[in-house]
């Protein structure tokens, strides 16, 4: 089975634990060794510091390299310090950079509308995935918020841990453009339980590297209780599904 | 450069720091020796006690004090607590109070429409500006009270370095918004802001007795902005917005 992770981020971070990967070979060699075959990647720099700076190491970290599908960090246009959104989907076009990430928590922004409208109306027209970690957002009302106020826009909200699901599920039901990233989902037979209320389609492989274990979310798909359609979508079928949709 | 400070606090706080002025004689001192002309005051016992009291003691305490002019403190007129709208017209024609300040969180209110409807309605319909803490509404709850109330204009006053995101879709938002300088202090702060909004959204404040007096004035003076942006900033917003209050 082929994977594709959805999450991982290249560079070095501020602070890093014993034996975390670091580099970019280490990452290709963890991958590698959980025959995963590519990740879509952001650069620590675009989340920790500078994002525009970021977002440029990340284009030289992986200039050249085919198993790396280039995401880049965004902000709001605020006072002219990100680029406009013209400038955004310009700058993803010539860059191929396919998907967007986000971290309002963490860089301080609003999501609603009079905030964020005008970004996110150009996700939606072009088709561009947007992620995110579930600590990012401020509550499960504020992620319902969200996906209410921009339903043209798919998001991919990753890190939700193993006691989320009466929090999650009602969201599901009434949004279909939420999408839940598998790494740390460790609910005892969640995947299983998640493709049979609401469908593999919905599920999007990922392993959260270097902080996350691959092997563990690689495992946590291979041993599901699911068919093997199933497995394929999630590990890599809906992703590359919508990042095929993506209109630059 | 004459400076007019938007909102300082008199009177004794519940906790303070060593060193904090709080006697009004140690304000004017700092006052005098800052060049800040004048200043719109709020007593401490309206902000952390009853707020009626509270702006009473404010009244006798600037009495004989023509540099300071009175802010009073303002809540819903919920159970009848405060001052219906005719009535608070009335007090404030009467004793020349020009300026609300609201602080919905400490005063554990409602910044909705179904709760404010009243006192706001009056503050648009005499042009009676509201200020408020930045951490009385925060981050979204801003951009609500302003687009709730788009006819009151409303002076948010110590906001901190780390808020431009937050602050700027707002200001793109909701022309109402007018921030108070005091604590505003990202580096090149002031500069960007004349840039992208204009030095009119700009009202000078020390958030004495918390505040720096001294900071407050130099963030203004040393401002890589023109002298008629800081001539605006210093006094001539506040002056233009207390101009056009109609009791």
């Amino acid at each position: 089975m082929r994977f594709i992770d959805a999450r991982c981020q290249l560079g070095r971070r501020c602070v890093i634990r014993e034996n975390e990967p670091v580099t970019k070979a280490e990452i290709l060699e963890l991958m590698d060794r959980c025959r995963i075959e590519r990740a879509v990647a952001y650069h620590a720099i675009a989340k920790e510091g500078d994002v525009k700076a970021g977002n440029m190491e990340l284009l030289k970290d992986t200039e050249g390299d085919s198993r790396f599908l280039r995401q880049w960090v965004a902000l709001p246009h605020t006072f002219g310090e990100f680029m406009s959104v013209e400038e955004l989907l310009k700058g993803m076009k010539e860059n191929s950079v396919s998907s967007i990430r986000m971290f309002p928590k963490t860089h301080g922004y609003s999501l609603k509308p009079y905030a964020l409208g005008k970004f996110m109306d150009a996700m939606a027209e072009h088709k561009i995935p947007v992620f995110m970690t579930y600590n990012e957002l401020a509550s499960e009302d504020a992620l319902y918020a969200m996906l209410t106020d921009y339903p043209k826009v798919n998001f991919i909200i990753s890190d939700v841990s193993y006691r989320e699901e009466r929090k999650l599920f009602p969201i599901l039901e009434h949004c279909p453009n939420f999408h839940i990233g598998t790494g740390n989902y460790v609910v005892h037979g969640g995947v299983k339980t998640m493709c049979e209320y609401f469908g593999a389609e919905r599920m999007i492989f990922d392993t959260g590297l270097p902080t996350g274990s691959a092997a563990a979310a690689v495992s946590l798909i291979c041993f599901a209780e699911i068919s093997e359609e199933e497995k394929t979508l999630i590990a890599s079928g809906n992703l590359e599904r919508m990042l095929s949709e993506v209109e630059l | 450069m004459r400076f007019f400070d938007a909102s300082c606090r008199l009177g004794r706080p519940a906790a303070f720091g060593e060193g904090m002025p709080w006697q009004t004689d140690e304000i004017l001192e700092i006052m005098a020796r800052c060049h800040i002309d004048g200043a719109l005051a709020y007593h401490i016992v309206a902000r952390e006690g009853e707020t009626q009291d509270g702006n009473e003691l404010l009244l006798r305490e600037i009495a004989q004090i023509p540099q300071l002019q009175p802010q009073w403190c303002a809540l819903p007129a919920t159970y009848d607590e405060f001052l219906h709208a005719d009535a608070l017209r009335d007090a404030m024609k009467e004793n020349g109070v020009r300026t609300l300040r609201i602080a919905p969180k400490s005063f554990a209110h409602s910044a909705r429409p179904y709760a404010m409807k009243e006192l706001m309605g009056f503050a648009a319909e005499c042009r009676v500006p509201v200020f408020f803490d930045y951490g009385e509404a925060p981050c979204d709850e801003l951009y609500e009270i302003c687009h709730d109330y788009p006819d009151v204009s409303f002076v948010i006053t110590n906001t901190a370095y780390a808020l431009n995101r937050w602050l700027g879709p707002v200001l793109d938002a909701c022309g109402n918004l007018y921030l108070g300088t005091g604590n505003y202090v990202p580096h090149r702060g002031l500069e960007t802001f004349c840039k992208y909004y204009a030095a009119d959204r700009l009202v000078f404040n020390t958030n004495l007795p918390t505040g720096s007096a001294t900071a407050a004035v130099s963030l203004v003076c040393f401002a890589d902005i023109s002298k008629e942006e800081k001539e605006l900033i210093a006094h001539g917003n506040i002056e233009r917005l207390l101009g056009e209050v109609r009791l």
